[in-house]
């Protein structure tokens, strides 16, 4: 069948069309970010509906009395979540009492973190990029870079962009991110790669021996919880083995955190 | 009324990248590029969710606009199945 020669001229120049905003969108995607201002001007539109989603998500409560037994069955495995979160904060209490002997061994004194509480507007499952956006920004003296913690030892990422009102956060637990680890259970420094939704792995010799809840902290000087181990994956005949770990807190339903330096 | 029906939903839209698990922004904007003819409106749906959320990926060589991109290739091939099923009424 023949194609008149205007409509082949249309289809070509679509096709053409289409291959150049592919190639702009990678040369843009590759070579630089999404531009300060327009980020800026969408999380500008956008903070009101989260703030709007923030005041309904707390408000919820009101509705409680409603409730069906699904309900119910879903409150009492989020409630047996929590008391699992629980558990694993109350392990990072062993972590502090060792630090705490080594300091008092070396006649430090600890340094507290000192921070903004902050509350949460968007969280993984509403984000793709396991980012975080909370409700405080440049007006708030928010700066690039700054850890954000839960707690006072355990960090879930660093302020990868800082608007007006609003910062995007980038958890450490992001995919591909790589973090320098140390776990003080059996003296080993290596690296942890997130998977995204507060989960990690590394690689480390199968001869290391490590166990369910062990913490695993950031190399450095200071007391900074990275997560908890959750499971291990050793295969017979294999050098090393891969071990999971977890955030000690749900990101899925983080309502604050806290940021500081 | 067709025009305010579409404005309508991409208010929706809108909301719903700021308020609901990304995915089923994805979902809505899948059922819209078949319901409305050349919905535009999914490209920079990708590129806001870029620009609120986005953060380099090194599996991707570091490229940002995954979004973006997902949504012109979505785009394009519904636009060219609409052209090849006999079902869809042009």
């Amino acid at each position: 069948m023949m194609i008149p020669r205007r409509r082949r001229t249309v289809r070509k120049s679509v096709v053409f069309g289409g291959i150049a905003l592919v190639v702009l969108i990678v040369g843009i995607g590759v070579h630089a970010q999404v531009p300060h201002s327009v980020s800026s001007f969408f999380t500008r539109l956008a903070y009101p509906v989260w703030e709007v989603g923030a005041s309904v998500a707390s408000r919820a409560s009101v509705f409680d009395v409603f409730q069906s037994k699904q309900t119910l069955s879903r409150e009492n495995e989020k409630l047996r979540n929590e008391l699992r979160d629980a558990q694993l904060l109350l392990a990072d209490r062993a972590v502090i009492l060792r630090e705490n002997r080594e300091l008092k061994a070396f006649q430090e004194s600890a340094s507290s973190t000192q921070g903004t509480i902050v509350a949460v507007l968007a969280r993984p499952a509403l984000t793709p990029y396991d980012t975080l956006v909370v409700d405080a920004g440049t007006h708030d003296g928010l700066e690039k870079g700054a850890s954000v913690f839960v707690g006072e030892h355990i960090v879930l990422g660093t302020i990868e962009e800082v608007f007006p009102h609003t910062a995007r956060v980038r958890l450490f637990s992001s995919p591909d991110v790589e973090t320098d680890v140390f776990l003080p259970e059996s003296d080993t420094v290596t690296v942890a790669r997130g998977i995204g939704n507060g989960v990690f792995t590394l690689r480390i010799p199968s001869a290391i021996s490590v166990a369910f809840h062990d913490p695993v902290q950031f190399s450095g000087g200071r007391l900074r919880i990275l997560g908890f181990v959750d499971s291990v994956d050793v295969s017979s005949g294999d050098l090393f083995q891969t071990v999971w770990l977890r955030t000690p807190v749900n990101i899925n339903t983080l309502q604050w955190v806290m940021i500081g330096e | 009324m067709m025009i305010a029906t579409r404005i309508l939903l991409d208010v929706a839209v809108f909301i719903s990248l700021v308020l609901l698990p990304w995915w089923m922004t994805v979902l809505l904007v899948f059922v819209l590029l078949w319901y409305f003819p050349h919905f535009y409106e999914a490209i920079v749906a990708g590129f806001i969710i870029d620009s609120l959320y986005s953060a380099p990926l090194s599996s991707f060589g570091g490229f940002q606009l995954i979004f973006t991109l997902g949504s012109v290739f979505l785009f394009g091939i519904v636009e060219y199945t609409k052209t090849k099923v006999r079902w869809y009424d042009n």
